[in-house]
């Protein structure tokens, strides 16, 4: 079965205060159209983007980014 | 929509508009029997002069309505790739164009063959075709742009 990866951007922005895209955007230093298509799961960011993700949110990059068998 | 995107799309109608231009006006010169290597050279080089000019004032335009934000914002990673896929699909086409023009100029040398137009000498055809290749890789470039900001990847 084809494996996909999925993100808890979304979630963790929330527990962050409600961050917004943008304000994700300007700490990793991408646009916030880059941010908006990584939650939506239609670009996979480099390595570097998603170690600063996941240092923005003080998590794993586990906890941020999953691979894992696609819904049907 | 990020400055870059929106580039991208204006980027994309102007050479359209320019594509279609150069298109019609040779159409019009050979149609009335008017083609030849003086009057294409003036086609030549208000093409060259449109493609300069237009870029510059509508980009303009499209910062002046984009906000400051927008415009400061750089280049990121994904803007880079998705360039680099339009290079790349533009590269492949105008690599298949060049060979066709070389077998076009090989096929020259066979008697009924070649599908040069007989108003423009051998340099201005090639010019024409080359120019038309150009026209054609630079919209696939831009529309390979816009469908991977769209699509994702």
């Amino acid at each position: 079965m084809a494996k996909e990866l999925t993100n808890n951007i979304r979630t963790l922005r929330f527990h962050q205060n409600e961050m917004t895209q943008q304000a994700l955007a300007q700490a990793i230093g991408v646009s916030r159209q880059t941010i908006v298509a990584i939650e939506k799961g239609k670009y996979s960011p480099s390595l570097e983007v998603a170690f600063k993700i996941a240092d923005i949110f003080a998590v794993s990059l586990e906890q941020v980014f999953q691979y894992r068998e696609a819904n049907e | 929509m990020s400055f870059i995107h929106k580039s991208v799309w204006v980027q994309f109608l102007i050479t359209l508009f320019i594509s279609y231009h150069y298109m019609d006006s040779f159409a019009y010169l050979f149609n009335s029997s008017q083609l030849n290597d003086e009057k294409y050279t003036e086609l030549l080089i208000f093409t060259a002069f449109q493609l300069v000019v237009l870029n510059i004032i509508v980009s303009s335009i499209v910062a002046i309505f984009s906000n400051k934000n927008e415009i400061e914002q750089q280049r990121d990673e994904r803007d880079d790739l998705i360039a680099l896929k339009g290079r790349s699909a533009a590269y492949n086409l105008l690599s298949v164009w060049v060979i066709i023009i070389v077998v076009q100029l090989w096929l020259k040398t066979i008697p009924g063959a070649y599908y040069f137009f007989d108003q423009l000498s051998a340099e201005y055809n090639v010019l024409n075709f080359l120019l038309v290749g150009f026209l054609i890789a630079e919209i696939v470039r831009f529309s390979t742009k816009l469908y991977y900001y769209y699509r994702g990847f």
